[in-house]
């Protein structure tokens, strides 16, 4: 029988490849950053200051935004002991609840981020030396961390119907 | 319950959600979560929640890991391998397992702007072994070579696991990276002296290839010269204190994308395959690390690495005892568990005791870091064997396993040297930095 389809498996795919390109384009961006903070110090004896402050904040941008992607495309790493020899259906149970419960964790990072986030920008923090607001990053991992969930979600559904965990087809 | 045992049911935990196949950092932080809101508070157990995983995404140092993943995706499309390659197999081709001599030495080349040694292995293994069985190797040299060839690139720096270990131990990355480098060329003629004893034994295991003019050769040198430079800056311009590792790692990437695009081999499609597989590395690294970071203080308040540092530390075992059933643990978790996994999981429990027996944590790391190479060869979950079975899916996985036995053992030889001459690791960080 053939499966159904499930328009937002591809949906997900999109978003968490969009989400993963902005991280790469913001670390070319910091590349590009260090070079230019070593010419100026090296070659007209002008230290950047401001230029640490973007690449701390840049690098929440590249770290959170791929953070789906890579839990999408199974990059994560884990053991797989008992891949080999447990029955399907106990992998099928067992790969559900562990994929729930991974989401469970990731959406109160999401929520603690978000929450901490909040405080930040009631307290007006921002960062060392050029006090870039630290709240919009607080967001960042916010939004990654809830893509995560929402991608760990979608593999417990597949594992729940004994789908591979990595292929959406 | 005492903290202890809290400690052990954790551990027990830990284990149980990692063979149920749950991802190494999430499985961490869950048991780092509930272990410190049960033994210290919930409302501080949520706190870090939020705050470890931004503490670590907007670190400063951090930034070294995507740079320098960028820097070894970028030199793999600028086709840097292919020139390594070509520069090694003008050089040694016609000697009797030349080949292969030159497979060794161009992943150690390759392993100087790559910090990762599956990208090594999968790189050099689709340059090298078509090459090899053209000329007739055998099977099991040719696909061992690669698989271990691959390895240097987590010994010789950049390494990612250099950096891993640094995050989690708050040792210096450019000590580490400057105390890979001895290491590292030492294992790569360790290798070569295997492949050479080899052929010696079995000359038909790696017939010469033809024999180039000495002009050609040259050629083929200058033809590699470009990543030679790159290496040059970056690695030598953390050696005198000219760059942090984060500016080289910065410079380095720059410098190799600028080669690419002198190449012409900077596409849209090649570009966005590039930062997608950098983005991929840096949350895998990234998760591990927030996921260490929770379950560490869950562990110190645990007492276990204490507890366990004041039994081995109190007269009862020798240092060197315990570090060799410390290595011997290693290189048996090496053989089922993932390195990076090894490495977070244990490391909690096993820097302090380190410490406490009187080791240099630095040269420790490169043990450690070697240690876990071997398990990247080791049956039955060592990834770069699976990585080369990618690439030679005609030649059975007990013929690869087989042909990276010598190699295993030049790795063994290699830490037997390290334990016996701590020196080979620390000279250069010492002599950069002081000791």
């Amino acid at each position: 029988m053939e499966e159904p389809s499930r328009p937002f498996e591809p949906l997900i795919e999109r978003s968490v490849r969009t989400l993963a390109i902005i991280g790469g384009v913001t670390l070319l961006c910091l590349m590009l950053l260090t070079v230019y903070a070593v010419i100026m110090r090296y070659v007209f004896d002008a230290p950047l200051l401001w230029a640490l402050d973007y690449a701390r904040v840049g690098l929440v941008i590249v770290t959170f935004m791929g953070l789906a992607y890579c839990g999408w495309t199974g990059g994560h790493i884990a053991v797989d002991f008992i891949g080999g020899f447990a029955p399907p259906i106990v992998l099928r149970i067992s790969d559900t609840i562990i994929r729930l419960t991974c989401a469970v964790l990731i959406a109160l990072m999401a929520w603690q981020g978000l929450e901490q986030g909040l405080d930040a920008l009631e307290m007006g923090e921002g960062t060392n030396e050029v006090e870039i607001p630290l709240f919009p990053f607080f967001l960042v991992v916010a939004i990654g961390c809830a893509a995560y969930a929402i991608v760990l979600i979608a593999q417990a559904l597949r594992a729940a119907r004994g789908a591979d965990l990595n292929d959406p087809a | 319950m005492t903290p202890t045992e809290v400690g052990i049911i954790g551990l027990v935990a830990l284990f149980v959600l990692l063979a149920l196949r749950m991802p190494v950092g999430i499985a961490m932080a869950v048991v780092g979560t509930v272990g410190f809101g049960v033994l210290n508070s919930w409302p501080a157990t949520l706190a870090q929640l939020g705050r470890e995983p931004f503490v670590f995404g907007s670190s400063y140092e951090l930034i070294v890991i995507p740079l320098f993943v960028l820097m070894g995706n970028l030199a793999s499309l600028s086709g840097m391998s292919r020139d390594l390659y070509n520069a090694a197999y003008a050089w040694f081709g016609h000697w009797r397992g030349g080949l292969a001599l030159a497979t060794i030495a161009a992943c150690s080349g390759f392993a100087a702007v790559s910090g990762s040694s599956v990208a090594s292995a999968i790189t050099m293994g689709r340059v090298a072994l078509p090459e090899m069985r053209r000329y007739g190797y055998d099977p099991k040299l040719a696909t061992g070579c690669i698989a271990a060839g691959g390895t240097l690139g987590i010994l010789i720096p950049p390494s990612t696991g250099f950096v891993i270990y640094a995050i989690l131990t708050e040792e210096s990355i450019g000590r580490l990276f400057l105390a890979g480098v001895l290491p590292g060329l030492l294992l790569t003629s360790l290798f070569m002296l295997s492949i050479y004893i080899q052929t010696r034994i079995n000359p038909e295991l790696g017939p010469p290839g033809p024999k180039l003019p000495l002009l050609d050769r040259f050629r083929a040198l200058s033809q590699a010269s470009a990543m030679v430079v790159i290496i040059v800056i970056t690695i030598g311009g953390i050696y005198v204190g000219a760059f942090s590792p984060t500016e080289a790692a910065g410079v380095g990437a720059f410098l190799t994308l600028l080669l690419a695009f002198w190449r012409r081999r900077v596409t849209g499609e090649a570009m966005t395959s590039v930062m997608l597989q950098t983005i991929r590395t840096t949350s895998l690294a990234f998760l591990i690390i927030v996921g260490a970071h929770i379950f560490s203080p869950f562990i110190a308040l645990t007492e276990i690495p204490e507890n366990l540092a004041s039994h081995l530390t109190d007269g009862s075992f020798s240092r060197l005892t315990v570090l060799f059933l410390i290595l011997v643990t290693y290189i048996v978790l090496g053989t089922f568990l993932e390195g990076f996994a090894m490495l977070v999981l244990t490391l909690p429990i096993v820097h302090p005791l380190i410490v406490a027996l009187g080791y240099d944590p630095i040269w420790f790391g490169v043990t450690m870091v070697i240690v876990l190479e071997m398990g990247l060869i080791s049956p039955p979950v060592g990834i770069n064997v699976f990585v080369v079975k990618g690439i030679a899916d005609d030649v059975p996985l007990s013929q690869i396993f087989l042909g990276i036995l010598p190699f295993w053992i030049a790795m063994g030889v290699c830490l037997a040297l390290l334990v016996a001459f701590p020196n080979i690791a620390l000279f250069l960080p010492n002599t950069m930095f002081g000791s």
